[in-house]
């Protein structure tokens, strides 16, 4: 199998964006079939580093290096080593997007969405005065406006519930027709776990099958992941997953500094994957790729477990982690520009995870993001833990997951957590 | 001039700068590559030091690039680097020595690859001398100095090739 020229002009540019990362502005790109070392534009750490970059780009880790032969030093050489190597491993053309998976025609859609947020919405003044934080620490150098947070009735699963039951009216699915629900939180420690809770007061029927996944703000993803992967299967027609965090009952002021407990808010987020047969134009959004990882250099700057006597041991340095965060940010929409092949203005919106409204100011200027495009949800509901990135995410779906397809554009869910995991999907 | 054990080097070594995490290796924040990979550097107007020690409880050689070797280590603080180019000459030259037919001068990186994974990770592991010193590169043309790994205790030793089949 070869691949078409457009894909060969496609891995030649990913390929020279990423060499013109490490050369110096006014070295010239080399021609095609230019020596990289012999002509002296890299040392052999710095080769090292683009071939790197050119798997990281491409989302293809072990691209290089694998055969066991000379490394590529030309761009004939690296653009034929992508081409060969996934002439090697599909049995079909080459996918416009490398991130994972290529669902292009698949069935299975977002048909259903919803959000809930915790019933009392709080101004963020008040929160300072729970804290006892003064000088406005939270309003100015976080720039929150409110927090939304559970009333006494309210927990998780009521929450969650209530996202569901609308992400199953949108998808018009019966609770009684789901495969699998998919759950997770942040914040709900017991047992029956929260997925099992969830089936329990959703009613789903006994052959339903729950999963509860973790990874804290990347969870949601992680079980969109899941769930793209588990809709392989033609038998599994519907799959439902729900985040709930509920961080007023945890992070309270007796428990954990107001710097960081007066940034979270109660919310939750549901959506409906469905097998569809259904014309590509009307075709719903579907998962068209991911991409993520684990930079455990980065772990030490926010870690946080139960101690004795229900406390919490928090270590955060928040400082470092929004440095962090930002860059690894900017990284992963880089990144899925230029594996997609997709120039991020193109994009419908961006459902971003939010730890407070100024971080993700300071990305949206960094990355150049048309901000119109960014759903807010810290900015009025406070950080929701795994439910920040999906309530941004049914605020697009909102605006977005009913046009055409020649309508709109791609959209991409992007989230990290502690321990620096991070987890982006493409929606096309 | 006399000459030190493995055990005496590194109880000197130890004398010097040692951290217990990543920040302190040079009093200062880490940064990801902008390029990709996992390579991390710091700002060199940032560092306190060009180099410092740390001690390892895992580490993994990858050989993917051979003969360049990259290198991942957890610290005791949990945090982990990924990465690392190794230019400790003991463990590149051991390397060498066993990646490197003697009669074609060709690169056998999978079986150096499967040494390393199944024995000398082992050997590292079980061993109480289980250190690192990790250096910086001199500034590159972006003002990065990169993260290396400049020592790995133990260091190699030639009798874990007797008896193996490399």
């Amino acid at each position: 199998m070869k691949a078409t020229d457009e894909n060969r002009g496609r891995i030649r540019g990913t390929v020279e964006k990423c060499l013109r990362g490490v050369l110096p502005p006014e070295t010239p790109l080399p021609g095609y079939d230019d020596d990289w070392i012999d002509r002296g534009l890299l040392d052999s750490m710095a080769h090292v580093d683009v071939l790197l970059a050119i798997a990281s780009a491409l989302n293809v880790p072990k691209l290089f290096g694998q055969s066991g032969g000379a490394l590529p030093t030309t761009l004939r050489a690296v653009v034929e080593t992508i081409c060969s190597a996934l002439s090697a491993s599909a049995a079909t053309e080459i996918p416009k997007s490398w991130l994972v998976t290529s669902n292009e025609g698949a069935s299975t859609g977002f048909a259903g969405w919803g959000s809930a947020l915790g019933s009392d919405r709080v101004s963020i003044l008040e929160v300072e005065q729970d804290f006892q934080l003064s000088n406005a620490v939270l309003a100015k150098n976080a720039g929150i406006d409110s927090v939304c947070r559970a009333s006494a009735i309210e927990d998780e699963v009521v929450l969650g519930k209530r996202a569901a039951q609308q992400a199953l009216h949108r998808a018009r699915v019966s609770v009684q027709n789901l495969d699998w629900i998919i759950a997770t939180s942040e914040t709900f420690l017991g047992f029956p776990s929260f997925a099992a809770s969830l089936h329990a007061t959703l009613l789903a029927s006994a052959t339903c099958q729950v999963l509860d996944i973790g990874g804290a703000c990347i969870g949601l993803l992680n079980g969109l992941t899941v769930a793209s992967a588990l809709c392989t299967n033609p038998r599994v027609q519907c799959v439902l997953i729900v985040s709930s965090d509920m961080h007023s009952r945890i992070l309270s002021a007796a428990k954990v500094p107001g710097k960081f407990g007066g940034l979270f808010g109660d919310g939750a987020s549901a959506f409906l994957l469905q097998r569809r047969s259904q014309d590509l134009d009307q075709q719903p959004y579907v998962i068209s790729g991911s991409l993520g990882g684990c930079a455990g250099a980065f772990s030490s700057l926010l870690r946080i477990r139960p101690g004795k006597d229900a406390s919490i041991c928090l270590e955060f340095d928040g400082k470092g982690l929004a440095r962090a965060a930002v860059d690894r940010m900017e990284r992963m929409i880089t990144d899925v520009e230029k594996a997609c092949g997709v120039d991020r203005a193109a994009f419908s919106a961006f459902a971003l995870h939010q730890p407070n409204p100024r971080l993700l100011d300071t990305l949206i200027t960094r990355t150049s993001l048309p901000a119109d495009k960014v759903p807010l949800v810290a900015k009025y509901c406070g950080n929701l833990g795994s439910s920040t990135c999906g309530v941004a995410l049914s605020m697009a779906l909102d605006i977005h997951g009913t046009k055409l397809r020649n309508a709109r554009g791609p959209i991409l869910a992007a989230s990290l957590g502690p321990g620096m995991v991070w987890t982006g999907l493409v929606l096309g | 001039m006399g000459s030190l054990s493995d055990h005496e080097l590194l109880q000197r070594l130890k004398q010097a700068e040692v951290a217990g995490s990543i920040r302190e290796l040079f009093s200062c924040d880490v940064h990801p590559s902008p390029r990709g990979g996992d390579a991390v550097y710091v700002s060199p107007n940032e560092a306190t030091r060009s180099i410092c020690g740390c001690a390892i409880t895992a580490v993994t050689f990858s050989f993917r690039f051979f003969p360049k070797i990259r290198v991942a280590l957890a610290l005791t603080s949990g945090e982990t680097l990924q990465s690392l180019p190794l230019v400790d000459t003991e463990w590149t030259k051991f390397a060498l020595e066993i990646g490197t037919d003697i009669e074609s001068g060709q690169h056998d990186q999978t079986r150096l690859q499967h040494f390393f994974d199944y024995f000398v990770q082992e050997e590292i592991s079980s061993s109480e001398l289980r250190f690192a010193r990790i250096g910086l590169s001199r500034p590159d043309k972006d003002g990065f100095c990169w993260l290396m790994l400049d020592s790995l205790f133990p260091l190699p030793q030639k009798h874990w090739l007797s008896g193996q089949d490399v």
